[in-house]
């Protein structure tokens, strides 16, 4: 009988996995670089849009966390096409890759929102008044005093999403863009899944070590956002 | 400070850009490019075929992921009899597959899938089946007596129920309800995964692509034995957009002309190892 764990196969498929790390680190950037406009839109909008654009901006959020992903994706790969020839252009011939982005960033936007909102309503409202008592204006105020206190206190729970983020990645799969999760699967098809636990057991390192190196970053950041300013 | 952030985030942004573009690039790879035309010629149809390429030999990738298989072959022959048009291949998962034909984002689909009425009365079907999957029962090696069905009965047998053979097993169950086999359904079960539950005993039988038992095996070397008998000859073919009919009267007409001149039995050789449209 053959062996059950391969070691030399395990050790052989890593750097293929490796070679859809680009992919993945793409797909993570892009959409963490639209989630975080569109979540700070959001959270802005939840905290100073009135009591309308208060309520649109909390559906909104509401909406992006409670759609489960692959339906969103689903939503945005079947949906998007659709509305763009309901509005004239042309059906059918959109690229994958902006879609899967466009799915995550929404999604992700909705976490980040509250991430945000949540940060933001941590700093002390005694902050605002101190920024106001030495001649700040209200915007001098939130950038140099309540914004830098804001982004520390939201480090931790953004570093979460971000996890997250990146775990949901493998999703990206369901729609045929091949990140890491997808060249396994065309990896283990290509042997009919006789090597799936050295696979899978791969993907699983990798995801965590990409995972483990963010909380290192993270960490580092959090602990020098906390470092008290040193005056003189 | 304020000009080592910048740098960071500049430095990020390109980053992000770049590996963006990059990917980009990558996930089209796959897609065979449409040539240009001269002004003298028609331009080609564009005609996108959906599949799921983890389904070797008929449709997988090669190490550089680019789409390869007895599907591709035999698409890429009927391709060259076809001037007006031109293929673009397109990965998907199952999940996707029959809602981007529905929706107009593939033109046709492909890779082992079977013929059946609700099938043709939704999509354009070609009437020629464009191969057969053939799947015999894997077995303990000491257990010469299961060969076929009706020796299964109230055997347990692993079955992804998505697969076009669960059907067929749930229809010899209930025409033979007195030698009806125990089907576990499993999602997603691979073939390797299948053959291990029968030699670790957690099933009695497999039922298994016939040119995929050799290579499984030259893999795991697992204590079973495949049947000689065929459980399930599944004919596949290709469903086609319902607006495309002139592209599917044509597409069969070729078909057709491939297995005619030979060109099909030899793609069927150099993928499965034998000649599928021999008895045929």
């Amino acid at each position: 009988m053959g062996k059950l764990f391969s070691v030399s196969y395990f050790g052989n498929v890593i750097p293929k996995l490796l070679s859809a790390l680009p992919s993945t680190i793409g797909i993570v950037l892009a959409s963490l670089a639209f989630g975080l406009v569109l979540g700070f839109l959001a959270a802005a909008l939840r905290i100073r849009g009135g009591p309308v654009m208060s309520r649109i901006a909390a559906f909104y959020i509401s909406f992006m966390r409670g759609v489960p992903l692959i339906a969103l994706m689903l939503l945005v790969y079947f949906g998007f096409p659709q509305l763009m020839s309901f509005l004239g252009f042309e059906a059918g011939s959109w690229p994958k890759y902006p879609l899967v982005i466009a799915s995550f960033a929404l999604n992700v936007s909705g976490y980040l929102a509250e991430n945000m909102r949540s940060a933001y309503l941590s700093v002390d409202k005694s902050q605002f008044e101190a920024a106001h008592s030495i001649g700040m204006t209200g915007l001098q105020g939130f950038v140099h005093i309540i914004f830098p206190q804001a982004v520390t206190n939201a480090l931790p729970s953004v570093g979460n999403t971000v996890i997250m983020l990146i775990k949901d990645t493998a999703l990206a799969f369901s729609l045929g863009v091949v990140d890491i999760m997808g060249k396994a699967v065309l990896i283990n098809a290509r042997n009919y899944g006789a090597r799936q636990v050295e696979i899978f057991v791969a993907v699983g390192l990798i995801y965590w070590a990409v995972c483990f190196v963010l909380e290192r970053i993270l960490d580092l950041l959090e602990k020098r956002g906390r470092k008290p300013l040193r005056l003189g | 400070m304020k000009m080592r952030s910048r740098k960071i985030l500049a430095g990020v942004t390109a980053l992000a850009l770049c590996l963006v573009l990059t990917a980009c690039g990558s996930s089209q790879s796959a897609a065979t490019p449409s040539p240009s035309p001269s002004p003298t010629e028609t331009p080609q149809q564009v005609i996108k075929v959906g599949m799921m390429a983890t389904l070797k030999p008929f449709v997988y990738t090669d190490d550089s992921d680019n789409i390869i298989g007895y599907d591709i072959d035999m698409l890429n022959a009927i391709d060259e009899l076809l001037p007006d048009y031109t293929f673009e291949y397109q990965n998907l998962q199952f999940s996707v597959l029959f809602t981007s034909l529905e929706n107009g984002t593939v033109d046709m689909l492909t890779g082992t899938i079977g013929r059946n009425a609700e099938r043709e009365a939704k999509y354009l079907v070609p009437s020629i089946d464009s191969g057969y999957v053939v799947s015999s029962l894997v077995v303990p090696e000491d257990d010469t007596a299961t060969n076929s069905f009706d020796d299964m009965a109230g055997k347990k047998i692993p079955m992804d129920p998505a697969r076009y053979e669960y059907n067929v097993m749930k229809e010899y169950n209930d025409e033979h309800p007195d030698k009806a086999m125990v089907i576990v359904e499993m999602a997603d079960v691979t073939q390797a995964d299948s053959m291990k539950m029968v030699a670790d005993g957690r099933c009695d039988a497999a039922l298994i692509y016939r040119d995929s038992f050799e290579e499984i095996q030259k893999e795991l070397d697992l204590p079973v034995r495949m049947s000689d008998v065929y459980a399930v000859k599944q004919p596949y073919c290709q469903l086609i957009n319902p607006s495309l009919t002139e592209f599917g009267a044509k597409y069969e007409e070729a078909l057709q002309t491939l297995i005619d001149n030979g060109t099909m039995s030899q793609i069927s050789v150099k993928w499965l190892g034998y000649d599928m449209f021999a008895d045929n």
